[in-house]
């Protein structure tokens, strides 16, 4: 068991990462904000659909912590389940777009020439539209919900996962070690996959992290301006919407959803760029490492030395 | 060398040409995906299949696709850009008409949030560790963490609704003086800057520090050269270098960025009218304002490649 312990504290990445205070407590921010809205059925006061008509636009009271909108909705629980709107799209999002950024990014950096070619400026084509645009251009193509949501937005993150993937390709594609493999006999997409594609990893893990928070930006967006999920779904952005209609007569009913959304983005990002330092080699041995190694030693020594005695009684 | 530097940007040019041709394809293909018509939305619930049949054959949406597709491109050398059904009018005529609002308000939030972001950048790093550098990080992290259309909304609520020092909605011309049409463009401009400043100030910081330890800028300290001539002509200098690819690209994000303010302050610009045509269903109204914004994001790109070989003192030679 000791063992086990040692190893953990022993990998750089999570050094670096429990290092700095704040990477920690927005850790802690997220996991509650996402249990929060997994168990929303269990947390929330109220549906996210009942309408209580005997209260509508009203401000914070005991019966509603945050008030209630022009259909008598409970805001905290329409929050709370706001949410799993967020969290699942700021999810499938990064999964699709680097599972075919990657891809994209492998062929091309593989085949080269004109294949390379293809795809490569069919990638600048798309990102040379704003993401904003772009991801409303395709849900007016595919319609309101997730996962149209999902599509329309990984598409404009796919050309950073491509353009990162073809260029560490480009980069290790004739290293000893695979040029080795192909001599060996290998099948080339094989041997692409056993030995180019692991090394392409590190990097996408970073642009993943650092691209939840922005997933979640752009899906608030989509819901502000309407073509986020169906009604009466609850999604952050389309609160902020409906609580601007309102703005004079309850202003806090279109600044809690943005606080909110504000918060999550924020911590997604301040752990994007600590995933990013802590699996960046250039940053290997920087102050905040060597500090944690010299605290964790110690704690390792004394640990050891516990061990030890415990042993010998 | 001069031969050389000449056909490298010929090769970049061309690049740039083929992208958007590319995205015409990619955009008219796409179109032909979107549901509803914008005949039908044009005619109303109540148009007979006759009238629905006749504007259909007018406006050549009964074309087959290939033939509709070199119809718009060539719309694209004669002038008009095709024709807006929604709208009844040359879209280029539209989009001339809108396009000034749209690219004064990013002209103005670009070279605010550039001399801002970059100026807080250059405070931040310069006084590294201190509590000027703490807060402006933490105010640049919450920058880009805000959402725009909240900023917006926030914005609004102070000083439109509270203050009620700026209106909350419309666009006033220049030409009707200038402290009204400030007033009318100052918070839309703020809303449009406020991330680009923070991503901007963020990374002015990263870079400075990245070359305050380099070489030159040791050798310039030691030989003696003035604080200010080393940050700027040194420093800055060359921390410039990446920053440049990350100026041109929140551009793009900011033309994109101009939909939703444009929507929030009702401003007649090309964000509210591509809202406009997508209620509408006015594809080609839609697939030509993303067209328009897509080539000032190419040449943007372009300029700044062409520029890199001028201002990196690396591929300068």
């Amino acid at each position: 068991m000791n063992k086990k312990k040692k190893k953990i504290t022993d990998s750089r990445f999570v050094r670096v990462i429990l290092a700095r205070k704040s990477v920690v407590f927005c850790l802690i921010v997220l996991i509650v904000t996402l249990l929060i809205s997994i168990f929303a059925d269990q947390v929330a006061p109220y549906g996210y659909d009942d309408q209580d008509y005997t209260s509508i636009l009203q401000g914070a009271s005991s019966k509603h912590l945050l008030g209630t909108d022009v259909l008598g909705r409970d805001i905290l629980s329409r929050l709370i389940y706001g949410g799993r709107v967020s969290f699942s799209v700021g999810a499938l999002t990064v999964v699709m777009a680097s599972i075919i950024g990657i891809a994209l990014g492998l062929v091309a950096g593989v085949a080269g020439g004109t294949i390379s070619a293809v795809i490569m400026r069919t990638i600048d084509a798309i990102s040379a539209v704003p993401t904003t645009i772009m991801s409303l251009f395709v849900t007016a193509i595919l319609g309101r919900g997730i996962v149209n949501m999902c599509i329309a937005i990984a598409i404009t993150l796919v050309p950073s996962y491509c353009r990162i993937t073809r260029s560490q390709v480009l980069s290790i594609r004739n290293a000893d070690y695979v040029v080795a493999g192909t001599l060996a006999g290998n099948n080339r997409t094989l041997n692409t996959i056993k030995h180019i594609l692991p090394n392409t990893i590190s990097l996408n893990i970073v642009m993943i992290t650092m691209n939840i928070g922005a997933a979640i930006m752009c899906e608030s967006t989509l819901s502000f301006l309407g073509m986020g999920v169906n009604p009466p779904m609850p999604s952050w952005g389309s609160m902020v919407n409906d609580g601007y209609t309102y703005l004079e007569r309850l202003p806090l009913m279109a600044i809690i959803p943005g606080v909110y959304i504000m918060i999550v983005v924020l911590c997604f990002n301040i752990v994007g760029d600590a995933v990013r330092d802590a699996l960046d080699p250039k940053l290997k041995g920087t102050l905040a490492d060597a500090r944690t190694k010299k605290r964790n030693r110690m704690k390792a020594e004394a640990a050891s030395a516990a061990a030890a005695a415990g042993a010998e009684e | 060398m001069k031969g050389k530097q000449v056909r490298k940007i010929l090769k970049r040019v061309l690049q740039s040409l083929i992208t958007i041709v590319l995205l015409t394809v990619i955009l008219f293909l796409l179109m032909q995906l979107i549901p509803g018509n914008p005949i039908i939305n044009f005619l109303g619930s109540n148009a007979t299949d006759e009238e629905i049949a006749y504007y259909t054959h007018l406006y050549g949406y009964d074309l087959p696709v290939w033939q509709q597709y070199v119809n718009w491109i060539k719309s694209m050398f004669d002038g008009t850009m095709g024709f807006s059904v929604s709208l009844q009018r040359n879209v280029s005529e539209i989009i001339f008409s809108r396009i000034g609002v749209t690219l004064t308000l990013v002209t103005w939030a670009f070279i605010v949030s550039v001399i801002l972001g970059v100026a807080f950048g250059i405070i931040a790093a310069l006084n590294r560790g201190k509590a000027v550098d703490t807060v402006i990080s933490i105010l640049s992290n919450a920058g880009i963490a805000m959402p725009v259309f909240w900023i917006g909304i926030i914005l609004i609520l102070i000083f439109a609704i509270r203050l009620g020092i700026c209106p909350s909605y419309g666009y006033t011309p220049i030409s009707k003086g200038l402290g009204p049409w400030f007033r009318g463009i100052v918070l839309p401009v703020t809303v449009l800057s406020f991330p680009s400043i923070s991503i901007f100030a963020r990374q002015t910081r990263s870079s400075m520090l990245d070359v305050i330890n380099q070489d030159y800028v040791m050798t310039a300290k030691s030989k003696g050269v003035k604080k200010r001539d080393i940050i700027f002509k040194h420093q800055l200098r060359n921390a410039l270098v990446p920053l440049l690819t990350i100026i041109v690209n929140r551009f793009a994000q900011m033309m994109g960025a101009t939909v939703l303010t444009e929507n929030i302050f009702t401003l007649p610009g090309m964000g509210s009218l591509m809202i406009n045509s997508i209620n509408s269903r006015d594809l080609q109204l839609f697939v030509d304002c993303i067209l328009v914004i897509a080539v000032f994001v190419t040449v943007a790109n372009l300029i700044v490649d062409i520029l890199y070989g001028f201002i990196d003192p690396r591929t300068k030679e």
